[in-house]
């Protein structure tokens, strides 16, 4: 028997098995002992197959509270409350409630405002002060950020190199955005146009060309991606970025590295996994 | 509050926010949905991920269930698409080999022992073959042996014709069962092409 008549006998056998035959295909295989046995055979893989292992209660119990806080937070913000104290378990299990989630964000927000000052201090007084130590110290009594910085501002370094940035300060820090629920997600900031070489002279801005990450400090955003055109790091996956689609930043999707893009004509944020260009999470407004 | 028990009325009343309705719909449903994630991903650990994903996908998404398909063929697409999300996510874990029948003793003193050794391996074994299976034949056997969805409607789930869902049950069987009547039993079929011919 060649293959083809091989595989119609398999197709047969099988369709037969799940009442999806003819009543003149199933004639045919029930005068048959060798599709009969065909079948038998068959029908053992299917309740081999079907016999899958039950899902443990923990893993359960664990996916349906997830669901279901999906489910509060889409409820609060639709009805635009903060007040949800249902509890939350995230991707990973870690148990938190709703309203530390709401905190968590304002308390991320001020933080990181608050750095975003600092940051721009930092960088003014980098700027300033390329040519002398100053830059060195300055950088050094704030958390020693930038290494880049430092070379800039040694006596011996290259003056031909680029300035130090914002950027490039908040590179050093490599930090990302955590993000744990949809509405974190889709309260990332939309970056606007990058800004012209005669916006690079203000305050805590930088120039496209020396822009990588988003800046990031205390794993919150401070919105600087926009300021900086921001783009996805190297190890990001700048392909799954679509024509209308913009990226927001390199961030922690539950426990998972990830890139947050925005649709510029629907709005939708998703979280993408920058290996593979899977979607892991997708929030429409 | 008494929550009605079919799957229209509980999605008819999740959609309007009620919140034990979304709860006993997921509970429904989440046994059948993790069967199918830990069928088409191998593993207990990816297949909680994707169940989870799944569930929480499907309540994201619940809004826009329009009912044309059953709530079940709706959300085992989802569950799919979870787990072949995973599989892409991360790399595959080795798949638990039986246990080798050499190194079990001779004399058992349990009479009922063999059998319970015997149906671990035929279970890992089944787990070690499906998961060599071309992921177009593992999906549509599980669809149907799992999900215990009809060949139209897995045709909508994986967007493809009826008689591709056919071909890709049958071939995926025949190799199940050439591989699960060899003496050894778990060995890696050898690589097949799906088709997309009916």
């Amino acid at each position: 028997m060649n293959d083809d008549a091989l595989h119609s006998d398999h197709e047969l056998v099988s369709a037969y098995l799940d009442g999806e035959a003819s009543s003149d295909e199933r004639a045919v295989v029930e005068a048959s002992p060798r599709l009969q046995a065909l079948a038998a055979s068959f029908s053992s893989v299917r309740e081999h197959v079907a016999d899958a292992p039950i899902a443990a209660a923990e893993a359960r119990e664990h996916a349906l509270a997830a669901a279901l806080a999906e489910f509060d937070t889409q409820t609060t913000t639709t009805a635009s409350t903060g007040t949800v104290t249902t509890g939350v378990t995230t991707g990973r299990g870690a148990t938190i409630s709703h309203f530390e989630t709401h905190r968590r964000w304002q308390w991320r927000l001020l933080t990181g405002l608050a750095a975003a000052v600092v940051v721009g201090i930092i960088g003014v007084n980098v700027l300033d002060n390329t040519d002398d130590n100053t830059a060195s110290t300055a950088i050094e009594d704030s958390r020693n950020l930038d290494t880049t910085a430092q070379r800039a501002a040694t006596p011996t370094a290259d003056k031909t190199q680029p300035r130090p940035t914002v950027a490039g300060i908040s590179e050093a820090a490599e930090a990302v955005i955590v993000v744990d629920t949809p509405a974190e997600l889709m309260a990332l900031p939309t970056p606007p146009p990058p800004p012209t070489p005669s916006d690079s002279s203000v305050v805590g801005t930088n120039t496209p060309e020396t822009s990588t990450a988003g800046t990031t400090l205390a794993g919150t955003s401070t919105a600087t991606p926009a300021a900086s055109g921001a783009s996805p790091s190297a190890t990001s996956g700048s392909a799954c970025v679509g024509a209308d689609q913009v990226f927001l930043a390199d961030i922690i999707y539950i426990d998972i590295p990830a890139i947050a893009v925005r649709n510029l004509v629907t709005g939708t944020v998703q979280a993408i996994d920058p290996a593979t260009c899977a979607i892991l999470a997708e929030v429409t407004p | 509050m008494a929550v009605p028990l079919d799957d229209r009325a509980l999605v008819s009343a999740a959609q309007g926010g009620d919140r034990d309705a979304v709860d006993r719909l997921l509970r429904l449903h989440y046994d059948r949905v993790h069967a199918v994630c830990r069928r088409i991903t191998g593993n207990e650990t990816d297949a909680a991920d994707a169940a989870q994903e799944a569930m929480i996908a499907i309540v994201r998404n619940l809004g826009r269930f329009d009912g044309r398909s059953s709530f079940g063929t709706w959300a085992y697409r989802i569950a799919t698409n979870a787990s072949l999300d995973e599989l892409r996510r991360r790399r595959r874990r080795p798949v638990m080999a039986p246990p080798d029948r050499d190194d079990l003793p001779h004399e058992i003193p349990d009479p009922d022992a063999g059998l319970r050794l015997d149906a671990i391996a035929d279970r890992a074994a089944i787990e070690a073959e499906l998961a060599a299976l071309p992921e177009e034949f593992r999906v549509a056997v599980v669809l149907r042996d799992v999900a215990d969805l009809d060949y139209a409607e897995i045709a909508v789930v994986l967007d493809i014709p009826i008689g591709t869902v056919k071909s890709r049950i049958a071939r995926g069987r025949a190799a199940l069962a050439t591989a699960l009547s060899r003496p050894d039993g778990n060995q890696v079929l050898p690589p097949q092409r799906p088709t997309n011919a009916p």
